[in-house]
């Protein structure tokens, strides 16, 4: 489980990253937040993963305050980026042993890691092959690979789909629908609203660091999100245009 | 965890084109600079035996009180490592019958070219090349992590900062060492199979032990500057024009201007303007004795009623002036010890002056200097190597030992048989009676000692320590640094 309650950043340039957050991500869920650029939404992962300390309140997982225990509380977290690069001289096969080891998970065999990449769609020939070789939706597939190896009950992803091809992202968004089915919290922060529609079970936009709207699945699918969500992005061009 | 993480770091860097560049440059550069250094030395010291049994050999006809004893300073066996100043350091001593002695340079140098675009002995390749490519493997080793994202996915998980950044920087220092090693192990194969000097003998393999041992230090002050640079920068780029910049800095700039600040801040005359001085002290001192000599000569004619013209002054006949030349002969010894005396004190009193003004100039350029860590490893390989600033004041207590033993085997032997006549005015000198010329051999520096290992390390000891200060300090820097580490 995800909580942040009154989760706040300011910067040293007193820039308001995250205003006064307050979330819940239940077992099983898959929160998405949708805003702009510099809306807050990796902010809040950030804050999530200890990368950056709160100016207020708290990020807990599984019940563990980030800023307590951040050790602890990053055994329950994995966590997948946008456009990761991976060792580019390593295999697939040789960064998941990596970065699953880094995880815990110490006694995991070769035909571990292949069942792991054969399961989020990466083909034979690449589990042995060089990283740097291959294309961006390979590699955010290892990159998703490295976060379900490790098992951990939440997932935080960072705009996993930008620059995917769309049969790639499709792909991608099905693997975060297992994860779900298997009781994982995940949060998810993302520009592509439709892409949300189709897996979100909650839906909340982010505006100049605060969360000004949230939508459950029922909500969001009888009113029309794609609307609400561009009035809130026009509504933010107009207020910078007159600042 | 660590493991997994040094494992992971030493795998990343062995399959980059860096580390194979760095293990070519190990393997080619150190045995072939070890291999030229030696090839020097054992000319040099070819040189040095030739020189010396020519001295010998034409020096038997030529003995007497005004022969010019010469002692040979064989070349540091330890210069094969480090050639430092041997080609600038006397490789003669002369000492005369005064016990006055002059330090020159007898051999010359066949190929200034070489001097010119500096030898690639070990300390170069360590100083000069090692150290570039320290940085150069080490600039981006933060930054190209967090440009390719994997730093945050590292830092995702249940991994203590202290971890990460002890694997960045042993991962990638063991990966250099073994290059390294690689390379001085290759050189001492090559040393033992193609040069006549005995390498691995304790003689050489101890000292030179040592200076693996400091050079491996030195390394690892440069890879915690290469890497705390790459955590102190923002991206690769700007990474690398750092680490350029700090090399320039450490290994070029600080060096070579503390000698230039010291100069200007502590200025002292040149060697030619002291020996003008002498000159005029010696000028002054003799004009004052020659005024004695005249006053004591003219008292004496006026007590044995002589006068200037009727004066014979070769005394050949005349008994009042044979007896005014044995009383002025028995007077003006002591005079003329006195005002001898009085010249060698104020000659010394210069010297010493200067030497002291010199080494108060050579002091705050040391001093300013070891700001780089780059000039406490030159001097303390250098003097270990007996070819540093230490060598020069070694050169000085050698030939004091010179003297003593010129002293007592040579001239003081020959002294008994040297006697002055006077003839006329003036003196005839010769030597006298059955003098046992086998027994009187050439003198000649058959020992020339060097100051030992622990000598050399004592007397640098702040070098040592300031080798050992700044390991410990980048790395603690780099350390610190990183746990405050902005992953993002």
């Amino acid at each position: 489980m995800l909580q942040a309650i009154d989760l706040t950043k300011r910067y040293e340039d007193q820039q308001l990253a995250l205003d006064a957050l307050n979330l819940e991500i239940k077992e099983g869920e898959i929160f998405i937040l949708l805003g702009a650029n510099g809306a807050g939404k990796t902010t809040t992962i950030n804050l999530f993963l200890n990368f950056i300390e709160p100016t207020r309140g708290k990020a807990l997982i599984n019940g563990i305050d980030v800023m307590k225990d951040p050790l602890e509380s990053k055994k329950y977290v994995s966590y997948v980026s946008e456009n990761i690069m991976l060792y580019g001289n390593f295999t697939a096969r040789q960064n998941l042993d990596f970065f699953a080891k880094l995880g815990g998970k110490l006694n995991l065999l070769k035909e571990d890691y292949y069942m792991r990449m054969r399961e989020v769609g990466l083909q034979e020939e690449a589990f042995e092959k060089k990283v740097k070789t291959f294309s961006k939706g390979m590699r955010q597939k290892v990159g998703l690979t490295i976060a379900i190896i490790k098992d951990a009950p939440n997932i935080l992803l960072d705009e996993p789909t930008a620059g995917l091809d769309p049969k790639a992202a499709a792909e991608l968004l099905q693997i975060l629908l297992n994860q779900k089915r298997q009781g994982k919290s995940i949060l998810m922060c993302t520009h592509d609203i439709f892409r949300a529609k189709n897996i979100a079970d909650r839906v909340g936009i982010m505006k100049e660091g605060r969360l000004v709207m949230v939508r459950t699945r029922e909500e969001f699918m009888e009113d029309d999100l794609e609307k609400i969500y561009m009035d809130y992005m026009q509504e933010m061009v107009i207020e910078n245009r007159y600042e | 965890m660590l493991n997994n993480l040094i494992l992971k770091e030493i795998h990343e860097i062995i399959t980059n084109t860096r580390s194979l560049f760095v293990m070519l440059i190990c393997i080619v550069l150190i045995p072939l600079g070890l291999y030229v250094s030696t090839k020097e030395y054992e000319q040099k010291k070819t040189a040095y035996k030739d020189a010396k049994q020519m001295y010998e050999e034409q020096s038997k006809s030529r003995k007497g009180m005004d022969f010019i004893a010469e002692g040979y300073i064989p070349p540091s066996p330890l210069s094969i490592f480090s050639g430092g100043l041997s080609n600038f350091m006397p490789d003669k001593i002369t000492v005369n019958n005064r016990g006055i002695w002059q330090a020159e340079d007898d051999y010359g140098i066949n190929n200034p070219i070489g001097l010119l675009f500096g030898k690639i002995d070990l300390y170069f390749i360590i100083t000069i090349i090692l150290s570039l490519l320290a940085f150069m493997f080490t600039f981006n080793s933060i930054t190209g992590e967090k440009e390719s994202g994997t730093l945050r996915l590292i830092a995702a998980n249940a991994v203590p900062r202290w971890k990460i950044i002890l694997a960045k920087i042993f991962g990638s220092y063991i990966v250099f060492l073994v290059s390294y090693l690689v390379g001085i192990i290759s050189g001492l194969v090559l040393l033992t199979l193609a040069t006549s000097v005995p390498v691995l003998s304790a003689k050489y393999l101890i000292p030179f032990l040592v200076i693996v041992f400091i050079s491996l230090l030195f390394l690892f002050i440069l890879f915690n500057i290469g890497i705390l640079l790459s955590i102190k920068t923002r991206s690769s780029s700007a990474s690398i024009t750092a680490a350029l910049l700090i090399w320039v800095l450490i290994a070029i700039v600080i060096p070579k201007v503390s000698p230039m600040i010291a100069q200007v801040t502590y200025p002292i005359e040149t060697e030619e303007v002291i020996n003008k001085q002498k000159s005029m002290k010696r000028d002054e001192i003799r004009a004052e004795f020659d005024k004695v000599c005249v006053e004591l000569m003219k008292d004496i004619m006026t007590e044995h009623g002589c006068n200037l013209e009727s004066f014979d002054m070769f005394g050949s006949s005349d008994p009042s002036s044979q007896a005014v030349f044995a009383e002025y002969d028995e007077k003006i010894v002591d005079i003329k010890t006195k005002y001898e005396e009085k010249e060698a004190n104020a000659i010394d009193v210069i010297s010493k002056d200067y030497q002291n003004r010199q080494l108060v100039q050579q002091n705050i350029s040391r001093n300013i200097s070891r700001i780089s860590p780059v000039s406490c490893f030159t001097y303390l390989i250098n003097d270990i190597t007996n070819t540093g600033q230490g060598e020069l004041l070694n050169i000085e207590s050698n030939a004091k030992y010179f003297i003593a033993n010129t002293e007592s085997e040579f001239y003081g032997k020959l002294r008994k048989y040297h006697k002055e006549y006077r003839f006329g005015s003036g003196f005839i000198s010769g030597m006298y009676g059955d003098i046992d010329w086998e027994n009187i051999l050439v003198p000649t520096l058959n020992t020339y000692n060097y100051p030992s290992l622990a000598s050399s390390l004592g007397g640098n000891w702040i070098d040592l320590l300031l080798v050992c200060f700044y390991a410990l300090f980048f790395f603690s820097m780099s350390v610190f640094q990183f746990i405050k580490y902005d992953v993002r």
